[in-house]
């Protein structure tokens, strides 16, 4: 079930979940809450002569690849123009902590007024995992006839937080808790 | 709740970000992890899920560089959150 803003204040008051720096009243809507783009952003490098991405190949490390093939850049207050059909690594400002306690998981989606000019902030992985901590990562990519300004702190996403059912496995304390060093 | 013992690799892909490796029973395993997660060289994992043998299975806060969630680790590497059990 989706929370609204009135049950997502509720959770951040009662301190079951955290996103720091908490978004402001204006960053809410019914069923979500804006979240603002952190400066730093990877570009891939596309002059890499041989390069080919093999995820399927035996010993395959994505970080290592993503590392290796792009340069981090810091957005200024004047921005950077997302060329068309081009992808950046982005991350939220804020950290999220989705606290077992608060038996939510979110979902991380796009705004429809980027949507519309053709950004979108992930690639099909939108899922946060109930028990997240972090600041969430996005695949900025411009699908769109023109380049895309991006500025830091701008609203780039969405937070749709849902309940879960149930306390998952690992927030059960399991007949093998005992079975650790002390 | 139960810490990892984890090796720190280096700053991850963003300043928020640490890369750190985890023994597993099939080979060390790269994981980037929340930095503020991180606690005097553990990770917080919660419970175990299962068991077989002297290893536990645990599920990390963000998958590993392979792509796997949960990842079998000696029983070893686990120590009691004592701060949690304070303040539980």
């Amino acid at each position: 079930m989706i929370l609204t803003d009135r049950e997502i204040q509720k959770l951040l008051k009662e301190g079951l979940i955290s996103i720091e720096p908490e978004p402001p009243i204006d960053a809410y809507d019914s069923t979500a809450v804006d979240l603002t783009l952190d400066p730093l952003i990877r570009r891939f490098r596309t002059n890499v002569p041989g390069l080919i991405i093999d995820p399927g190949a035996p010993g395959y490390k994505a970080a290592e690849l993503i590392r290796s093939a792009t340069d981090p850049f810091t957005l200024t207050e004047q921005g950077w123009e997302l060329p068309r059909g081009t992808l950046v690594l982005a991350w939220t400002k804020e950290r999220v902590d989705l606290n077992f306690k608060g038996k939510v998981a979110a979902r991380v989606e796009g705004k429809s007024g980027l949507a519309r000019i053709g950004l979108g902030i992930h690639v099909t992985a939108p899922t946060i995992h109930a028990g997240f901590p972090g600041t969430i990562q996005l695949e900025l990519v411009n699908h769109g006839p023109l380049p895309i300004k991006l500025r830091p702190g701008m609203a780039i996403c969405q937070l749709i937080i849902e309940t879960i059912k149930g306390t998952p496995s690992k927030a059960h304390k399991s007949q093998f808790a005992g079975q650790v060093a002390r | 709740m139960l810490l990892l013992k984890i090796k720190t690799l280096g700053e991850g892909l963003h300043p928020s970000e640490v890369f750190v490796s985890v023994e597993t029973r099939d080979g060390p395993e790269q994981v980037a992890v929340d930095a503020k997660a991180l606690r005097n060289g553990t990770l917080p994992i919660g419970w175990p899920v299962a068991k077989t043998g002297d290893f536990l299975l645990v599920e990390l806060p963000r998958p590993t560089v392979s792509g796997a969630r949960r990842v079998w680790v000696r029983k070893e590497d686990l120590v009691p959150d004592k701060m949690a059990r304070k303040t539980a």
